[in-house]
């Protein structure tokens, strides 16, 4: 059960539940437009289900490790450099800063998520004085409007709450 | 082999353009000083910004950034012990030393100049190459070119992944995310994932890249927000032995021939880049050097690691160029931005658009020339760059990568798409994966499914056609080769292990 909810699962059973997404619709589709994403998602989805199965039995792949050169034979596995190197905590802390930033952009447009953003995350995460993270926080916003807005003449997102709506989904 | 030739050296006369071909040298050189940033992030936050400018720029642009990043990387490893990019590791081993004794400056130009004359071995093997490889593209029907497809994808999840069923699993996935949405080919809407309208254009190149290559990358570096290099560890370093660095590359011409070479071969094998071949040169110089100094800041071993990481450009974009097969994640960004740009990437980009073969070519020359004179000019000030925390840089990236997926179709979702991948890329590189599997699958299904489905037209259904040409034949039979190679190996080392125990 431990291992179902470790990352490297979950990563794996993304991938293989979309492949399958794709395998099963395609199945209902015309001959020209199934062929193709049948002949590549359903050796996609035994491959993802074997690199499942290598979780709980790793033997399964092993026959299938490239050692280019054999430099890498003997090298502690990847997978647990990194795991041990972010904490989940910190891992969720800066998925939900990027979530914060959508949201932002969503709400309040570029010309305010902008800074706000930038301003925000250098100094909380960064721990940068408050001044520091005001000065980047304008040179930013000062790019992102003076060249998308003014040089380029792109009508950047002004949010929903400044009378903006989202496109269709 | 020539045609094409005139406009691109036109357009590198045009003041905007050498303008876009500075900046983007110093932002290649930049990026490349700052740990954790190279090439592949530099231009993939770069790429979006290329939309509004004409094409010939944009790619001018972009090469710029690709050749520059490189010698960047050498200045922090070099003067603060940490490699810039992945390709400078090996200069670190030899570089650092000799900084600490006082010979920075020498370090520095001698990495400077091994690195401009290494770049310019590589373009000229591009250069070489052409000639050669033109007529070969016109052996490329629609069987040959999806065998081909599926080669370069098979050798792709060979090379860069540790494990070849991984490899090719993501590479799957990537092709069938770049499936989704309306089919030119077929006329239908496929795999909709929900969506009424946003995703009939499909998951879109720029997003999809900025994100996966250019945001997992900045949430990485946000990990590490309060890191930054002190001041202190810095070691100074003024222009003493500058002029003496430019002689030392000249002293050993055949470990700067045979390091390039060694790059340029790495460099053609498709998705293996810089940080394997900087390696590779140096453990072969290693072998073969007298130096007692080997390994305690060696002046043979520095040619061989700056020369070979910077050749690998030359031969990372044979592959591109003739076979719209990226020879590296950064060629991969490259090909991107041609696609933006309508420009057609496949077996076709030498038969309709030399100019553009040129004007990459011309782009790399001009990013490494720029970036190594200028580079070494200012590298003891540039080295102040690695004291910034990734805590002011990480933001400020973020909001680029976000600004510019949003605007090259003014459409909110490509902001939540980039976020997407973004997050996609960095538990993938977390968990073992390489990124450039599902980008090559992703880049190239389109062109893939085309062929297959022309191929099939052709044939009137039948499969065979695949095996009928001799060039779709030999190419099938190398990607079986290359997809079987780890298990018959694996095999045969247990054969031999047994056999030892045996014995």
């Amino acid at each position: 059960m431990k291992k179902l909810l470790e990352g490297a699962t979950i990563l794996n059973l993304f991938m293989l539940v979309f492949t399958l997404y794709c395998v099963i619709l395609a199945l209902g589709y015309g001959r020209n437009s199934r062929m193709f994403p049948l002949a590549i998602g359903i050796p996609a989805a035994i491959l993802l289900a074997l690199s499942i199965a290598a979780l709980w039995k790793p033997a399964i792949l092993r026959g299938a490790d490239v050692h280019l050169g054999d430099s890498s034979a003997g090298e502690p596995n990847i997978d647990e450099i990194r795991e041990a190197k972010y904490a989940p905590s910190h891992v969720a802390a800066m998925i939900g800063w990027l979530i914060l930033a959508a949201v932002a952009i969503g709400l309040i447009g570029f010309r305010f998520a902008v800074p706000l953003f930038v301003l925000l995350f250098a100094h909380f995460e960064g721990r940068a004085k408050w001044l520091t993270a005001v000065m980047v926080a304008l040179f930013t916003w000062a790019f992102v409007v003076g060249y998308f807005e003014l040089f380029m003449k792109f009508g950047m997102f002004r949010g929903v709450l400044f009378g903006d709506m989202l496109p269709l989904y | 082999m020539f045609e094409g030739i005139a406009p691109a050296l036109a357009a590198l006369a045009n003041a905007q353009v050498i303008g876009f071909v500075i900046l983007g040298s110093i932002i290649g050189l930049v990026a490349g000083i700052l740990p954790g940033l190279g090439n592949i992030q530099a231009m993939a936050v770069a790429l979006p910004f290329t939309f509004g400018m004409d094409r010939l720029t944009a790619i001018y642009f972009l090469s710029s950034i690709c050749a520059s990043a490189t010698y960047g990387g050498a200045i922090p490893a070099i003067l603060v012990n940490i490699p810039g990019t992945p390709a400078n590791a090996a200069t670190t081993i030899e570089g650092y030393p000799m900084a600490k004794r006082g010979e920075g400056t020498r370090a520095l130009s001698i990495s400077a100049t091994a690195s401009a004359l290494g770049g310019l071995i590589g373009i000229a093997s591009l250069v070489v190459s052409i000639p050669i490889v033109k007529p070969l593209v016109l052996f490329f029907g629609p069987p040959e070119t999806f065998m081909l497809v599926l080669l370069g994808m098979v050798t792709i999840a060979y090379a860069v992944q540790q494990n070849m069923i991984r490899g090719l699993a993501t590479a799957g996935v990537g092709v069938l995310l770049s499936l989704v949405g309306f089919s030119p080919v077929t006329g239908v809407f496929r795999f909709p994932l929900g969506s009424s309208q946003y995703l009939w254009d499909g998951i879109q190149d720029v997003a999809f890249l900025t994100g996966i290559f250019g945001l997992s990358e900045a949430i990485r570096s946000g990990m590490d927000a309060r890191k930054g290099v002190p001041a202190a560890e810095i070691i100074h370093a003024g222009f003493h032995g500058a002029l003496q660095g430019v002689k030392d590359v000249f002293e050993y011409p055949w470990t700067l021939v045979r390091s390039s070479v060694t790059g340029i071969i790495v460099g053609i094998a498709p998705g293996i880049g810089g940080s394997v071949s900087n390696v590779v040169a140096y453990a072969m110089t290693a072998q073969m050097s007298k130096d007692p100094m080997f390994g305690k800041g060696s002046i043979e071993g520095l040619i061989a690691a700056e020369s070979s990481n910077n050749a690998t450009y030359g031969g990372d974009a044979v592959p591109t160029l003739a076979f719209g097969i990226p020879g590296s994640a950064a060629m991969a960004v490259l090909m991107a931005g041609l696609t933006l740009h309508g420009i057609p990437v496949g077996p076709w980009l030498m038969k309709e658009h030399m100019e553009i073969v040129w004007v990459v070519v011309f782009g790399l020359v001009a990013g490494t020339l720029f970036s190594c004179l200028v580079g070494f000019l200012v590298a003891r000030w540039l080295a102040r760059i690695t004291t910034l925390p990734m805590g002011l840089v990480m933001p400020v990236i973020v909001m680029l990568i976000l600004a510019g997926s949003f605007a090259v179709r003014q459409n909110y979702w490509d902001v939540l798409v980039t976020i997407g991948s973004g997050i996609f890329g960095f538990f993938l590189v977390s968990h073992g994966y390489s990124l450039l599997p599902v980008t090559i699958g992703f880049l190239l299904a389109g062109a893939a499914e085309l062929a297959f489905i022309q191929a099939l037209y052709i044939s009137e259904g039948s499969p065979l056609i695949f095996l009928k040409s001799p060039v779709s034949l030999i190419l099938l039979l190398s990607s079986i080769a290359v997809a079987l190679y780890p298990v018959l190996k694996s095999r045969l080392l247990e054969k031999e292990r047994r056999h030892e125990k045996a014995a």
